[in-house]
């Protein structure tokens, strides 16, 4: 079978060893690669008694059957682990470069074991993998590290983390290529706990494609459609993500203050169009693609990759800041620093808010722009109140009294859309494996932009529907694993298409979402096995129960209530949300489930 | 008169983002022929009128008031990918 | 239910009937919600659609509004449970079925279904219309193609909405009075598609 290597890669660091075998191809049938083979993966590695910090738990980086295929943004890889935020399953991924490089390097997969005594990186090369002492790269930030380490797009790329990591801030990211990230749920911290600083990848071979004709042309049509749509190629190149700032605040959807408000006075200063004003040096793209929305901008202080959206709209309305400048800055020392954008900025308004209630004694207070800096830092290293940031605002605001002011789903910070102005994203959250999270069916698109056609966002009935789908696609998606800016444009059936030229195995449309359903539940079965319920899937109390006073979602709480029992039924779960024995069966994962339940329980 | 705000490329073509629009419904509006195809917005141009979205109310016959803020958006794209 | 479901019942109905992509009883649509399926009652007119037209049953199980659904009922449901639809359109385009009784695939060459549709399989109907067999047959069709051609009966286009299998719908129509007037002008097609062999093999 074309498109996977065929080999993972397994690093042991306790004992520096290095082994390869082969990928398990009924396996990579069933979950693909990225995500999907992450979970698979995980599952069998990491069981319930393995906290997310101890040097048990594992990295896997994975790719997916089309990365570095060269098919239209063919340049992600993920990470998958248990997460030191939510406790649940994760996996985060990434565009740039490192994923591309890493498959060419020959593997599929890379687990990562156990812990180095000292710090340590790893550099994978045509010539061998080797693993070598880190002493003189501890405590360096991101890009000094990708620098030294000889960062080089084409050819040698470099993934690490930063301080944030070495500290173990529960919201620590895993940075490539000096400027891309596995962001969310703190896959940093657990490489921190590893002794882990680097890893350095060199490629050398592309891997091969079965249907080298049927690819051209799907290449082909690809192109027209990413050239075709106003979205990939006018809106994303021309004014980058946070574009969407100024449509999310007209329409009340807009989290402002810690959640306390759905509109944002200062949404114009800090959007798409002000950041392209005035800030933007030019835009720049991933390996392999057309679309390019990232964006270079600079300030007075510093030049760099972002800020997106959901970076503006965490140290912006979140925190009542309306300093596009310092909203940049902040973005810049995150990455620096290796630190998750989203929960660092709504971790902070959740403190700015536990300060204006008297609850936490902290000079952080909505719309303190210059506070932002110094709180990211002390953040990072640990230091002060920081060392309470640094375990997220679930923790953060227990400890001080106020759970319910986390505005979080399973403890991973939500991101920037208010679930009482558009119902199916607050489901999207509740439901999220990996906590709430956008980026896995975001309802966007049919809530709010009306791709492929307009769902109103108030609709409840029917709306489970909707998510669920679009779950299972991402799962897809992310497994494959392609950018999902792609799907603006390129429907899945040309994914699905794409997947069954290269590997050479039939996969209809049908085939391929049916995949992603698989992952879903798979990684649903996993946060089970961890003790997670039903009453987990649920949003903070303020979303269910305080109406917005103002604007055009006034009134709205989350009607979460009838769609999770609809969403369950869909699914195939039961009433406490445990997929039922027939789901299991018709996705082919009743065996893997049951018979790694009694291998888990005799550990 | 209502008060229309362009946003993103839109605002190209206008001096100012932001206008006074002297006109009962969308459908008497100049801004017409630019946003509009067979009565609808064009594909992935968006119409709110107070936040909502003018597909929600009476298309391009809804009511316009003295206090009403219409936003107009071009085709625009988000998320963290 | 929703009024704005209802709304894209009335809505959908009437477009395809003023399209010409239904007669006056003929043709039927149908949407998921959740664990649910809302379908246009049996003898109900697309045109003119009320909303007590519309039956909601369960998707894998009857309950009661089943016996008034239209008999199409178990095709619906047979769609949506193997496939990713979420609204259903059956329509009787009249060009379109011309075409299905002569090929097993129809390969539009006007250049917006090229975009969208590629290419529509025929299948056929070896067994009698709203059978099992034929379910399945049509819903295997669908989990590679959003619209396919029932042999001198009609398509099946499968959508996120209605709006969208509509899209389809209306599509696959279009392009085949384009390729029936091609034919009547009768003169040599000049290719203006690229790589447009790869339409023939989608
Ligand atoms: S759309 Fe943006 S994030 Fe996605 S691959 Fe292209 S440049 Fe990277």
């Amino acid at each position: 079978m074309n498109g996977w290597t065929g080999k993972i890669l397994d690093i042991d660091l306790s004992d520096a060893t290095v082994k390869t075998y082969e990928l398990d191809m009924e396996m990579a049938r069933l979950f693909l690669g990225g995500r999907g083979l992450g979970a698979r993966l995980l599952w069998d590695a990491v069981g319930p008694a393995i906290e997310p910090l101890s040097p048990d738990n594992v990295l896997i980086f994975a790719t997916g059957p089309l990365t570095a295929t060269g098919y239209q943004t063919s340049n992600r890889f993920s990470v998958t682990t248990k997460s030191p935020l939510t406790g649940t399953i994760l996996d985060a991924n990434s565009g740039g470069f490192w994923g591309m490089q890493f498959k060419k390097a020959g593997y599929d997969a890379l687990v990562v074991r156990g812990r180095a005594e000292r710090p340590v990186y790893v550099e994978i090369t045509p010539n061998g993998v080797t693993i070598e002492d880190a002493k003189h790269l501890w405590g360096a930030r991101v890009g000094a590290v990708t620098e030294q380490l000889g960062q080089n797009d084409n050819r040698r790329n470099v993934l690490c983390i930063g301080p944030a990591g070495e500290n173990l801030s529960r919201m620590a990211a895993i940075m490539n290529d000096g400027r891309r990230s596995l962001a969310r749920g703190g896959p940093g911290a657990v490489m921190g706990r590893k002794n882990l600083k680097a890893i350095v990848v060199e490629g050398k071979e592309r891997p091969g494609i079965q249907d080298h004709e049927g690819f051209r042309f799907l290449l082909y049509e690809s192109r027209k459609m990413l050239r075709t749509s106003p979205l990939t190629s006018q809106a994303l190149p021309e004014f980058g993500t946070a574009v969407v700032m100024n449509l999310i605040n007209h329409i009340g959807a807009l989290p402002t203050r810690n959640f306390q408000q759905s509109q944002f006075e200062g949404a114009e200063a800090i959007s798409g169009e002000a950041l392209t004003e005035k800030y933007l040096v030019k835009n720049a793209s991933c390996w392999a693609c057309p679309i390019g929305c990232t964006r270079i901008s600079r300030t007075q202080k510093v030049e760099g990759e972002g800020p997106e959206y959901e970076t503006t709209w965490a140290f912006g309305a979140q925190c009542g800041v309306d300093d596009l400048a310092a909203i940049i800055e902040a973005n810049h020392l995150c990455n620096e620093l290796g630190l998750d954008t989203i929960s660092t900025g709504s971790t902070i308004g959740c403190a700015m808010e536990l300060t204006e209630r008297g609850l936490l004694d902290s000079d952080l207070r909505f719309g303190r722009a210059d506070m932002l800096a110094p709180a990211i830092e002390a953040l990072a290293y640990r230091r002060d109140l920081g060392d309470d940031l640094a375990d997220g605002s679930l923790r953060l605001a227990t400890k001080y009294g106020a759970p319910e002011l986390s505005m979080s789903v399973k403890g991973l910070e939500m991101p920037a859309y208010d679930p009482r102005g558009m119902q199916g994203q607050g489901l999207l959250y509740a439901t999220s494996n990996r906590g709430a999270c956008h980026m896995r069916g975001n309802m966007l698109g049919l809530e709010v932009l009306g791709l492929p056609k307009r769902i109103d966002r108030f609709q409840v009935q029917g709306k489970s529907s909707y998510v669920i789908l679009h779950q299972n696609i991402a799962a897809a998606i992310d497994s494959l694993v392609v950018c999902k800016f792609t799907h603006m444009a390129v429907g899945e059936e040309y994914f699905a298409r794409v997947l069954s030229a290269v590997s050479g195995v039939e996969f209809s449309t049908g085939d391929l979402v049916r995949a992603g359903e698989r992952v879903w539940n798979l990684e649903r079965m996993y946060n089970l096995r961890e003790g997670f319920t039903r009453s987990d899937d649920t949003l903070p109390s303020r979303l269910l129960r305080e109406p917005l006073a103002d604007g055009p979602s006034k009134g709205w709480v989350n009607e979460l209530e009838p769609m999770l029992a609809e969403y369950y039924r869909a699914r195939g779960w039961d009433r406490q949300g445990v997929p039922t024995q027939d789901k299991l069966k018709e996705l082919e994962l009743e065996e893997i489930v049951n018979s790694q339940q009694s291998t888990v329980n005799s550990q | 008169m209502a008060r229309v705000t362009l946003y993103g490329g839109l605002r190209r073509h206008v001096s100012a983002p932001m206008q006074q629009l002297d006109s009962v419904t969308m459908r008497d509006a100049e801004l017409q022929a630019a946003l509009f195809e067979n009565d609808r917005p064009r594909p992935h141009v968006r119409v709110l009128v107070n936040g909502r979205n003018l597909e929600w109310m009476r298309g391009l016959d809804t009511p316009l008031e003295q206090d009403h803020q219409v936003a107009i958006f071009p085709p625009i794209a988000g998320g963290t990918p | 239910m929703d009024e704005r479901i209802i709304q894209q019942f009335l809505e959908v109905g009437r477009d395809l009937f003023e399209a010409d992509l239904v007669s006056s009883h003929g043709g039927n649509i149908s949407v998921r919600l959740g664990d649910r399926v809302v379908i246009k009652r049996r003898g109900a007119m697309l045109g003119r659609l009320k909303p007590h037209d519309l039956v909601e049953t369960g998707l894998a199980k009857n309950d009661s509004g089943v016996a008034l659904a239209s008999t199409e009922l178990l095709i619906h449901r047979t769609i949506y449970l193997s496939t990713p639809a979420l609204a259903v359109i059956h329509a009787h385009p009249r060009t379109a079925i011309a075409y299905s009784l002569s090929r097993d695939e129809i390969v539009p060459i006007d250049n917006e279904a090229s975009y969208l549709l590629k290419k529509i399989p025929v299948v056929s109907e070896e067994v009698p219309s709203g059978t099992k067999e034929m379910a399945e047959t049509l819903a295997n069709a669908l989990g590679a193609y959003k619209i396919v051609m029932l042999r001198g009966h009609g398509s099946f286009a499968i959508g996120q909405t209605l709006d969208e299998a509509f899209h389809w719908t209306s599509t696959l129509e279009e392009a085949c009075e384009i390729a029936l007037k091609a034919k009547l002008i009768g003169e040599t097609f000049i290719e203006y598609r690229g790589m447009s062999e790869g339409y023939k093999k989608w």
